[in-house]
């Protein structure tokens, strides 16, 4: 015999505490009431809940919250993702190959892919969003192989063209990789907001050194909040 | 005293934990027995009564002992029991289906002693409805002692009604069947077996006191073709005289709340009446049953014209004692006008084709009580098992199925809902278990709202507004008034999209401007089939919910649709 | 969420000062009032385990002309927003069904017709019958309109739940005004209902909260309710549902009502602590 705070076991059981506290006075379901608090066999209801619909868990409230607006640091993304410098190739695809074959923590048959699926979604449209940055990103999510998202820092040795909307040839490029479509737009926008910044980008041309630069990510994701 | 608690508490056993059946079987054939003594001591309390009342039956004031009889019943149940006028079995059915079986302690006994008055006294009225009434308030009664829940307070409330007509008759069977017909509207095992202790037990207990006696024994019948094809007539008949007395049983009630007299003096006045008929049509008096008996030995002489005219009266007097303040049940006094329709359409036939070998007149009188019972109740099986059970003779069975089905199918043609249960549906307060209403009443508004709405001001820039409508996950704002939090209207993002990624606007425009003002709204404690219809008139697919004027949050037919699923599965879960 | 109070309105200069008690503890708290005018002489109301039947006094059906008018006047002076319910159901044709989904309800001391027959200081039996399978307290007035301006509980040491202590620490949240706990030790120590408070797991927000904690261990319980102020309003368990019910009941609370002229606030043994 279990004994545990009534609204406890709704929880649990994924009910409204009115809904369960009802049951318990109709008798549909297998727990008895003292109280503020329901006595009840585990097994037993745990079989009662089988028996009415599979999402009902009696394991413990360890579930997350679900939220459809996801919060990630831009920062740590950036931190994951690293920065690196004089990126060889002469045209898009070349130093777009070159940067995903330098990536970190990731094994070598997923990087083809990933270069294969960022190929992709750059024939569909180009990713130079101006000023001489762009953000290269696979068409849809990674499924396996991440476990945070990343954003790698490039700098190719001479600017490459990109096909931007401006025409300008990409002095620096993002590279983003997440595991969710959720992350994915919350960083893009993140990292845009960083962007709309003309002294952001100055400071990019500047070509500054990894630690420097997340010192700058880190004070302009505090303007953000 | 820990002890005396724990046994107050049998439902929380680790014994009776998992399946409860057991729990119920014990109870419940407690509650049988008891609802046996109930309408054993009804039985002997009425014939000491009739007895007594029996030599001033012709003497020339004899009209007014209905009227005191009557007039007592109606002060008994008003004044000193409280008991809000009402039928018998209406009233268990109620209890049932609204709030989970619950009955007052008085209900025990009130019903006994004001239809023992009524009846008594020379009242055309049933003693079955008090005896179930009391059967179901003892079953109720003694869940709430045991602290039992709604489900299994509904079975011993089954029980009760079980094992008080299986005493009253005698009838096992018919006490089982009228308790899942008429009274749960449910068949499933969890009930049954409980039900049928506790009818076995009633019967038990009425055979222990009284004798095993069928009440109206027969002797065997041969039936041929003949009658088998006079069957469909007396179907006719019979469902013809239960329409009649339904309406007549409600019309009477109407006439009688219009007389501008107090309850107890109208009472009084039915009695007279009921009275004065009785010296025309002695038959037409009382709860019947030896002029059935009669009847079903052929020993009842009078023909075709009498018989009508019984019938007719009968219907009478019965309407009159019930409906102008009698107590009691229409059970007794449906079998004896069944009969008499019986005997009339029986006279009809002998004299129509006087060439034919017609069976007994006692199979019609019993054909008749089975159409008249079927009609009236709307309910085929208790009719015909309660012919088969108390007259002993299974012989009948093909007619009688024949009678009982095309009379309740007759009937409900002309009146498509049964006595007991009119009043109920027509306020809406019929649940049968495993139907939408039931599934709807049971939820109530507060376990599907929504409350993660945003709240905004009335004098909020657009501008604000929409730095909101990013955070919210939901498409609708309610407005309240800053001071006193009242509900102002609602802003529908669906309704605004257009203008909302006008940059415009933004310094332009405040929410006041945008809001819905008038919206239609339900409230708190509205029920949830009403919210529904409301909803579904106006095709919305969700509506803000009101209490006190205040926003509480949002009803929506998505998250309605899960609850149902959940309620309707929990619900059906022991129907198995 | 809104928290309601049921208040069954008798429209008679009794009645009034009643309803103006209930509209001072709805305003305090911030609770919505559910105002009841009787139009039958009798109503029922249907617990989770059991159905009350309150036929009520014949004052109650005074004047209803005017009642209706006679609450709102009196809620809009309070400024308290009211509303009135109407029954939906109906046992029998006289017999009106009372809904119990309230937070709160106000009862007299006597509800009942039988008023005549019980002596001053006792409660009525439907009001006992009310508290004792109410999930929810029942607020219980002076005759006269009254003003508190503190809260007192009344702390047994009993029940597992101290649902009284966090029935007053939410009230004392929602008013803002001073708590004292009365307890009536007799010969159990001090630690003990210390330990009873730090099982609970509120010993931190007593400490933080309450005011002062009179505590006797000696003198009469009758005698030392002088020290109750006379302007607080007491909270009251009622606990055990059978035996013990009648001692405590006999004793505690009846003593309470007849000694003090504080407005109570009765939880029953049924009383479920709302979420929240």
């Amino acid at each position: 015999m279990t004994r545990l705070a009534l609204s406890e076991i709704a929880k649990r059981l994924n009910l409204h505490t009115e809904t369960f506290k009802r049951w318990i006075k109709q008798g549909k379901i297998p727990v008895t009431k003292s109280g503020n608090f329901g006595i009840f066999n585990e097994a037993e209801l745990n079989k009662w809940a089988a028996q009415q619909r599979s999402s009902f868990r009696t394991a413990g409230p360890d579930e997350k919250e679900e939220n459809c607006f996801v919060s990630c640091p831009l920062l740590s993304a950036v931190k994951e993702g690293g920065l690196f410098k004089n990126i060889e190739g002469r045209n898009k695809d070349d130093v777009i190959r070159s940067s995903v074959s330098r990536l970190s923590g990731i094994p070598n048959n997923l990087k083809s892919e990933i270069y294969e699926q960022i190929i992709k979604r750059e024939k569909l449209s180009s990713t130079g969003i101006g000023k001489g940055v762009a953000v290269p990103h696979p068409r849809s999510p990674l499924k396996q192989g991440l476990s945070y998202p990343m954003i790698t820092t490039c700098f190719p040795d001479k600017p490459i063209d990109f096909d931007s909307i401006d025409g300008k040839p990409v002095f620096v490029f993002f590279l983003i990789l997440t595991p969710s479509i959720e992350v994915h737009l919350n960083l893009l926008s993140k990292l845009s907001f960083c962007l709309r910044d003309s002294t952001f980008i100055n400071f990019l041309e500047s070509g500054p050194g990894f630690e420097i630069f997340l010192d700058r990510i880190k004070t302009m994701e505090r303007c953000m909040e | 005293m820990k002890w005396f608690k724990f046994w107050r508490y049998p439902g929380k056993f680790d014994f009776y934990r998992s399946d409860d059946r057991l729990l119920l079987i014990q109870i419940g054939i407690v509650v049988g027995v008891l609802s046996g003594f109930a309408s054993v001591g009804l039985t002997w309390s009425l014939s000491a009564m009739l007895d007594s009342f029996a030599p001033f039956r012709q003497l020339w004031w004899a009209f007014l002992i209905p009227a005191l009889g009557l007039m007592l019943s109606s002060l008994f149940l008003e004044k000193i029991m409280n008991e809000g006028a009402g039928h018998g079995v209406t009233e268990v059915i109620y209890s049932v289906s609204k709030v989970g079986g619950l009955m007052r302690l008085r209900s025990c006994f009130s019903r006994l002693i004001s239809s023992c008055l009524t009846i008594g006294s020379g009242g055309s009225a049933g003693p079955e409805a008090p005896v179930v009434m009391s059967g179901a308030a003892i079953g109720s009664n003694i869940a709430r002692f045991f602290n039992l829940n709604e489900r299994q307070r509904i079975t011993l409330v089954g029980c009760g009604c079980a094992g008080a007509i299986s005493a009253i008759f005698n009838a096992p069977l018919t006490g089982m069947i009228f308790s899942m017909e008429i009274i749960l509207g449910e068949w499933s095992m969890v009930h049954i077996i409980p039900i049928a202790a506790a009818s076995v037990a009633g019967a038990e207990t009425c055979r222990f006191l009284e004798g095993n006696r069928i009440a109206f024994e027969s002797s065997a019948f041969h039936i041929t073709s003949y009658d088998m094809a006079a069957c469909f007539g007396l179907a006719l008949i019979a469902a013809l005289a239960s329409v009649m007395l339904t309406r007549m049983l409600r019309k009477m009630h109407h006439i009688s709340v219009k007389i501008p007299v107090p309850f107890w003096l109208r009472a009084a006045i039915g009695g007279a009446i009921v009275g004065l008929i009785g010296f025309a049509v002695p038959d037409a008096l009382g709860e019947g049953y030896h002029t059935i008996h009669a009847m079903i030995h052929g020993m009842y002489t009078a023909g075709l014209g009498v018989a009508a005219v019984a019938c007719l009266t009968k219907i009478i007097t019965t309407s009159l004692t019930l409906g102008w303040g009698g107590s009691g049940g229409v059970f007794a006094p449906c079998l004896v006008i069944g009969s008499f329709a019986g005997i009339a359409f029986q006279r009809l036939l002998l004299f129509a084709f006087p060439t034919v070998m017609w069976s007994g007149e006692g199979l019609f009188a019993l054909l008749g009580m089975a159409g008249m019972m079927s009609g009236l109740l709307q309910a085929p099986l208790t009719g015909l098992f309660l012919i088969v059970e108390i007259t002993g003779s299974y012989d009948v069975m093909v007619s009688l199925i024949i009678v009982s089905a095309l009379s309740t199918a007759i009937t409900h043609y002309f009146e498509p809902t049964s006595f007991y249960l009119k009043d109920l549906i027509d306020n809406g307060s019929l649940l049968r278990p495993g139907t939408d209403q039931r599934v709807l009443s049971d939820i109530s508004i507060r376990e599907v709202i929504e409350t993660d709405c945003i709240a905004v001001l009335p004098d909020m820039l657009l501008k604000d507004f929409v730095e909101i409508v990013k955070k919210s996950a939901r498409n609708f704002f309610p407005v309240e008034d800053q001071q006193t939090g009242r509900f102002l209207g609602i802003i529908n993002l669906n309704k605004i999209r257009p203008y909302i990624f006008n940059t415009f606007l933004y310094d332009t425009v405040v929410v006041e401007e945008i809001m819905d003002s008038d919206p239609e709204v339900v409230f708190y404690d509205d029920e949830l089939s009403d919210v529904l219809q409301e909803m579904d008139s106006k095709n919305y697919f969700s509506m803000p919910v009101i209490s006190h004027a205040r926003f509480i949050g949002m009803v929506s037919k998505a998250t309605l649709l899960d609850k149902y699923r959940d309620e309707l599965k929990a619900q059906t879960f022991h129907i198995v | 969420m809104i928290k309601t109070l049921l208040h069954v309105f008798r429209n008679t200069p009794k009645g009034r000062e009643v309803l103006l008690q209930s509209l001072y503890f709805c305003k305090l708290t911030g609770v919505s009032i559910v105002i009841y005018i009787p139009e039958h002489p009798k109503f029922l109301m249907y617990f989770d385990n059991d159905a009350v039947q309150v036929d009520l006094d014949k004052t109650y059906l005074a004047d209803p002309a005017t009642a209706k008018q006679h609450a709102e006047d009196l809620a809009e002076k309070a400024g308290v927003f009211p509303k009135f319910i109407k029954p939906k159901n109906f046992t029998a044709s006289t017999l009106p069904d009372i809904p119990v989904h309230f937070d709160f309800m106000c009862c007299p001391r006597i509800i009942a017709s039988l008023s005549a027959k019980i002596s001053p200081g006792h409660i009525g039996p439907k009001v006992r019958r009310i508290i004792n399978t109410a999930t929810f307290p029942v607020l219980m007035p002076v005759p006269q309109f009254k003003e508190w301006k503190s809260l007192v509980v009344f702390f047994g040491g009993s029940g597992i739940d101290v649902k009284e202590l966090k029935l007053a620490l939410s009230l004392k949240r929602a008013t803002g005004f001073p708590l004292y706990i009365f307890t009536q030790a007799e010969k159990t120590p001090k630690d003990y209902f210390e330990d009873v408070l730090a099982k609970s797991g509120l010993d931190g927000e007593i400490k933080k909260n309450v005011k002062k904690w009179y505590f006797f261990s000696k003198g009469k319980f009758k005698h030392n309710l002088y020290n109750i102020p006379h302007d607080a309003l007491c909270i009251l368990g009622a606990y055990d549902k059978e035996f013990v019910k009648d001692l405590i009941w006999g004793s505690t609370v009846e003593l309470v009502q007849k000694t003090l002229p504080n407005t109570l606030l009765i939880a029953g043994p049924h009383y479920i602590i709302p979420p929240g």
